[in-house]
């Protein structure tokens, strides 16, 4: 039962390492190498997964690129034409303040000449009032009381003629 | 004495199988036991598992034999590496041909063959390999200078402890090994003769499944544990 | 008077050994089920580990006990 022997050691130990060997070639290697291939093509999935996002990644970005180039293309016109617009609000405005400008010379020159006008007339008016009055005094009397109304009266009438000549202005 | 007969027979019976005569050497010095036959037996088992179990292997729509062979490469690969940590993990695949071997050897008796492991050459030589393997990993992994340094640590009064551990290690796993193969064997023969029938059957589950595959367990767990020991980084 | 087989009953009795140690384990291991009962596979695993180990210690009793009837 207990008889140790070196010979029989020594082919265990050969069996051990022949075992060794055939299951490393038989059983690791040959399943090593189907794990190993499927481990190669999940890894090539993955990397085609990934080159397939970068692409998208890439053209992603440039249609924004395209997007934003447009987009500021939109901006310059619409500037342009916003600045384009300004410009000719702006002309138009100027334009019609000179043109009020000019109407309101214009206005203000014939108002003026209304005035002179209305001036000369108060003062044909009033000449001829005065003359009117100093032939009045001629030919009358000259008493006081008569010299008094008459002064009343030319200061009535002219009274009436500024009065006039203000509600025309 | 029936029972102390049969017992009798059957450890004490001559378990030369073949002799071999070799010139100037002693008489039945090279002769081969039956259980190293035994163990050959073992071998092309597990040549035919192997070829039978990876023939054919395909990439996609694998037949059940190839799942069954990548569970199991896969299943003991993880195993043994959750054992042996990270410093031994070329030695691997050393250690689950042992597990294997062990195994099918402690199920020769299933069959009605005398279990190789019972044989005290074969675990001698399997504890030999593994004390070996242990200290070859920790010269690897260290260096003579640091493998021998080794032997001082925790601290150097525990020096001789540690240098009678090389004995005791392969010893133990040896004895372990073979006593409880042994002593499966003792019971199922006492059971077989007490109750030939039915019984045996139920009890061999235990004896003979059961521990025979907890012994291999056992046996790698603790070389892995030794290994993972002389490999493992030095706290400084 | 053939001592032998007194040998081979007092080699036996490592056997207690072995029973107390598989004993405190197996209540230790029904403890920590208690406590966590997810981990009981891990602790089914270390516990039959250790039951082998320690049942290593009755073995070598048996396997010492054999030797002293049967190796002369």
């Amino acid at each position: 039962m207990l008889d140790i022997d070196f010979a029989n050691i020594l082919y265990t130990v050969i069996n051990i390492v022949l075992l060794c060997i055939i299951f490393r070639i038989f059983l690791f290697k040959r399943v090593d190498k189907i794990l190993q291939a499927r481990q190669q093509e999940a890894n090539d999935l993955n990397e085609e997964a990934k080159t397939k996002a970068i692409e998208a990644e890439n053209s992603k970005l440039k249609y924004e690129n395209e997007l934003n180039a447009f987009n500021s293309q939109k901006e310059e016109m619409l500037r342009q034409s916003k600045d384009d617009a300004y410009r000719e609000h702006e002309k138009i405005i100027s334009d019609a303040r000179s043109q009020a400008v000019d109407i309101l010379d214009e206005a203000k020159v014939n108002a003026k000449l209304e005035s002179e006008r209305q001036k000369k007339i108060y003062e044909a008016e009033l000449k001829e009032m005065v003359v009117d009055a100093a032939s009045k005094i001629a030919a009358t009397s000259h008493s006081e009381e008569y010299d008094k109304l008459l002064y009343d009266k030319f200061i009535e009438e002219s009274k009436g003629v500024n009065n006039g000549s203000n509600e025309e202005r | 004495m029936n029972i102390g007969e049969e017992l009798n027979a059957l450890l004490t019976e001559d378990k030369t199988a073949i002799h071999v005569n070799v010139p100037f050497f002693p008489e039945g010095f090279w002769d081969i036991n039956k259980s190293i036959v035994i163990s050959w037996g073992v071998i092309v088992l597990c040549l035919l598992l192997c070829l039978i179990l990876t023939s054919g292997m395909k990439l996609h729509g694998i037949s059940k034999r190839q799942a069954m062979a990548e569970a199991i490469v896969v299943g003991l690969r993880n195993l043994v590496s959750g054992l042996v940590g990270p410093g031994g993990s070329e030695y691997v695949e050393y250690l689950i041909s042992v597990m294997i071997f062990i195994a099918f050897c402690n199920l020769a008796g299933v069959f009605g063959l005398t279990p190789p492991t019972m044989d005290l050459n074969i675990t001698i030589a399997l504890a030999l390999m593994s004390i070996i393997l242990v200290e070859v990993a920790g010269i690897r992994k260290r260096g003579p200078r640091g493998w021998l340094k080794s032997f001082t640590q925790p601290i150097w009064i525990i020096t001789p402890m540690n240098i009678l551990e090389i004995g005791i290690k392969p010893l133990s796993l040896c004895m372990r090994l073979f006593g409880n193969i042994l002593g499966a064997t003792v019971i199922m023969e006492l059971i077989r003769m007490v109750i030939p029938i039915g019984v045996p059957t139920v009890v061999s589950l235990y004896f003979e499944f059961f521990d025979g595959i907890i012994q291999a367990y056992v046996f790698i767990f603790l070389t892995s544990l030794y290994i993972s020991e002389a490999t493992e980084e030095e706290a400084e | 008077m053939d001592l032998t087989a007194i040998g081979a009953g007092i080699a036996a009795i490592t056997g207690i050994g072995a029973g107390i140690g598989i004993g405190i384990a197996t209540a230790k291991a029904t403890d920590a089920v208690a406590r966590q009962p997810e981990a009981s596979g891990k602790i089914m695993m270390m516990l039959i580990l250790g039951c082998a180990l320690a049942e290593a210690t009755a073995i070598y009793g048996l396997v010492v006990a054999l030797m002293i009837i049967f190796v002369k």
